[in-house]
């Protein structure tokens, strides 16, 4: 069955190069939204397997929409892989991880992006 | 000169005495004048003198009953006096019956000097002259009345001292104002340190910097109270500062960015410099000259921004840039005719070697700041070349070059990251300008205090006047090599700041049309190289003549 993920990134360029790695590259169904807002709607609609989200936001950012979606029953047991530029710290997800199960640097490689994802959700390839 | 009476050894010093007194040729003053007259009347003479014994001369500061101002030396009994340096007094009953007198001309004649009582005036322990007094009577002085005369004599002494102190004291105060005028004028903060460290000296510009009056910080602990922390916040140890390193027998040092603490609390920044006050072979202060690095700190902060903006602003939408080109180059944009494909190989070239001289130049940036942050471990000096041969390995394959790493056992002690960033740029160097089939050597060695590693190749090899450019950054034997050569221009730079971070350096030997040997040489733990280490020319590799230099840090 096809997996269906959901990327959250305010940059438009970022998204589009995440939806196509993980579309083309590795064959997924991608939902894309561009804010935190967005997102807590979609994955309450759509209930993808995983969600890919950008710590970096304005607005709503990233490790509040997790805490949101944590605390939502219907998406509560999705799993979060944040994404964070390799400058900033790492968030620490130790403490209470909610539903975040990974951290992925930015800038991140498209052609190993799919398998690194994998990798943190234990999805076998 | 005086021939009757012999100079005695110290004439010369004695001389010196006499005319820094600063009285010979001076008006007659009451002080002395008063002790003249007391003399000549308690000892009931009609003649008594203050005088000073000059070169050839007997000079009379004050006298009473004589009439010439001075007379010859040698026809002088106090000249005798002052030649035989004589402690206590000289008493003649008749001069003319003395063998040692009668022959003088003050002597001759019925109204010459015929009794006489002298007592040498001492200053600094030198007979500078005599308090005397004379009769044209033969007599003989009364042990009362030579007492009296030694008495008058101590006073005369304290006069010629007090004239000698107040002479001195003036000398001292205008030499200290000219000091101050001329420290006064400097643009720099000069403060001077007793060896505790305690302020004895704040010039305009200091108290200007700082903020504090001269006297508020005259007597205190200039450490306490304008260094005992970093900019930062951090306490700042008295026994780190470099001012305490001078007063315990440290050489003169420069520092830049150091932090003064102004009067009202904030932060100074300054470019400083501490020098040792030295007397004899004894460090007895220290002076500290500082400037303010505001405007270069803001310069620096600007460099800062500047490389952050870079970093980011140039480097996301790059990795955006190699990140499509990688989709389509996978196929993800579908299937691309012939043509497309190879300007598609085109852009992903060119925009992997923009990626990596932006890389390139935010690394050289940072090393050349000495803002690297290096994270030392002890490392095994064969594990670190061979994992710098394994990255080019790929390349050293299809360019059919062998790389040979030689066992050596050594440790260093360095950032794992930047050190394989060194050997990488240099076998990636070496690669550069090495023909296929040939090989790269990379061979360690040790001493007690550094470890050596060579990286040796088989190239075409550097020009002897070209040595010392090699490390200059985008500089290649012929530029027009560079961009052949797919380098940035900027990796031995780099290799250089990286090394000298870590308290090494590179050196480099090469004969044109046999190869190249790059040697990193880095210090073992927890100590600095030695000069002559630095200095030691290291056994060439081969027999073949070589130039080697060591690169200008």
């Amino acid at each position: 069955m096809t997996r269906t993920v959901l990327v959250v990134d305010d940059e438009p360029d970022i998204r589009e190069l995440v939806r196509a790695a993980l579309e083309h590259l590795a064959g997924w169904r991608v939902l894309v939204a561009s804010g935190g807002q967005e997102a807590l709607a979609l994955a309450a609609a759509e209930q993808p397997e995983a969600i890919l989200l950008d710590v970096m936001m304005p607005g709503m950012d990233g490790p509040e929409a997790a805490r949101r979606l944590g605390e939502d029953p219907r998406t509560r047991t999705i799993p979060v892989v944040m994404l964070t530029a390799k400058a900033m710290s790492v968030p620490d997800v130790t403490a209470d991880p909610g539903p975040v199960v990974g951290v992925l640097a930015k800038p991140f490689d498209v052609l190993t992006l799919a398998g690194e994802v994998e990798q943190i959700l234990g999805w076998a390839s | 000169m005086s021939e009757r009476w012999p100079l005695r050894p110290d004439e010369r010093q004695r001389l010196a005495v006499v005319r820094s007194l600063g009285l010979l040729d001076t008006a007659p003053e009451e002080r002395f004048d008063r002790i003249t007259r007391m003399a000549a009347r308690v000892l009931q003479v009609p003649s008594a003198a203050v005088s000073l014994i000059d070169a050839g001369r007997q000079w009379h500061k004050s006298a009473v009953g004589l009439d010439d101002g001075e007379l010859p030396r040698e026809e002088s009994i106090c000249g005798y006096a002052i030649s035989e340096d004589m402690s206590g007094v000289l008493a003649v009953e008749d001069a003319s019956a003395d063998s040692r007198f009668r022959d003088l001309s003050v002597v001759a004649g019925p109204d010459g000097v015929r009794a006489y009582g002298g007592r040498v005036l001492r200053v600094g322990g030198r007979g500078v002259g005599t308090l005397c007094v004379m009769d044209h009577r033969p007599r003989r002085f009364t042990a009362d009345e030579l007492d009296a005369l030694a008495d008058l004599a101590h006073w005369a002494e304290a006069e010629l001292r007090a004239d000698e102190e107040r002479q001195v004291s003036v000398e001292l105060e205008s030499l200290q104002r000219r000091t101050e005028m001329v420290l006064a004028g400097v643009a720099e903060g000069v403060v001077g340190v007793n060896r505790h460290g305690q302020v004895t000296f704040v010039n305009a510009a200091a108290e200007e910097l700082l903020g504090w009056r001269a006297y508020e910080l005259i007597g205190s602990d200039l450490h306490a109270l304008t260094h005992s922390r970093h900019r930062d916040g951090r306490h700042y140890p008295e026994e780190e500062c470099p001012v305490t390193q001078v007063l315990s027998g440290g050489a003169t040092r420069r520092d830049l960015f150091g932090t003064f603490w102004r009067l009202d609390g904030s932060p100074l920044p300054v470019d400083w410099s501490s020098g040792p006050v030295m007397d004899g072979d004894a460090v007895v202060g220290a002076v500290v000259v500082f400037g303010d690095a505001s405007a270069r700190l803001a310069v620096e902060r600007m460099k800062d921004d500047f490389t952050s903006v870079v970093s980011h602003e140039l480097r996301t939408p790059l990795t955006s840039l190699k990140a499509a080109l990688e989709l389509l180059d996978h196929g993800a944009g579908g299937e691309l005719p012939p043509a497309g494909a190879s300007f598609l190989d085109i852009a992903v070239r060119n925009a992997d070697r923009l990626a990596r001289l932006v890389d390139d130049i935010l690394d050289l940036e940072k090393s050349a700041r000495g803002a690297l942050s290096l994270t030392r471990t002890p490392l095994d000096a064969v594990e670190l070349m061979r994992a710098a041969a394994a990255t080019v390995e790929g390349t050293a394959l299809a360019r059919d070059i062998r790389v040979e790493v030689e066992p050596v056992t050594a440790e260093v002690w360095g950032d794992h990251h930047r050190l394989l960033q060194v050997l990488t740029n240099l076998l990636g160097n070496a690669m550069r300008f090495s023909p296929s089939g040939s090989t790269i050597r990379l061979a360690g060695s040790h001493d007690e205090t550094a470890v050596h590693i060579d990286v040796v190749d088989q190239g075409v090899g550097i020009p002897a006047d070209a040595l010392p450019r090699v490390f200059d950054r985008f500089w290649q034997v012929d530029s027009s090599q560079r961009r052949a050569s797919g380098g940035t221009g900027l990796g031995l730079a780099i290799a250089k700041n990286i090394v000298e971070a870590h308290g090494g350096f590179i050196t480099v030997a090469s004969e044109p049309g046999a190869g190249s040997t790059f040697t990193v040489h880095l210090p073992v733990r927890s100590q600095t190289m030695p000069v002559a280490v630095e200095r030691r020319r290291r056994a060439p590799a081969d027999d073949r003549p070589e130039t080697t230099r060591k690169v200008p840090a």
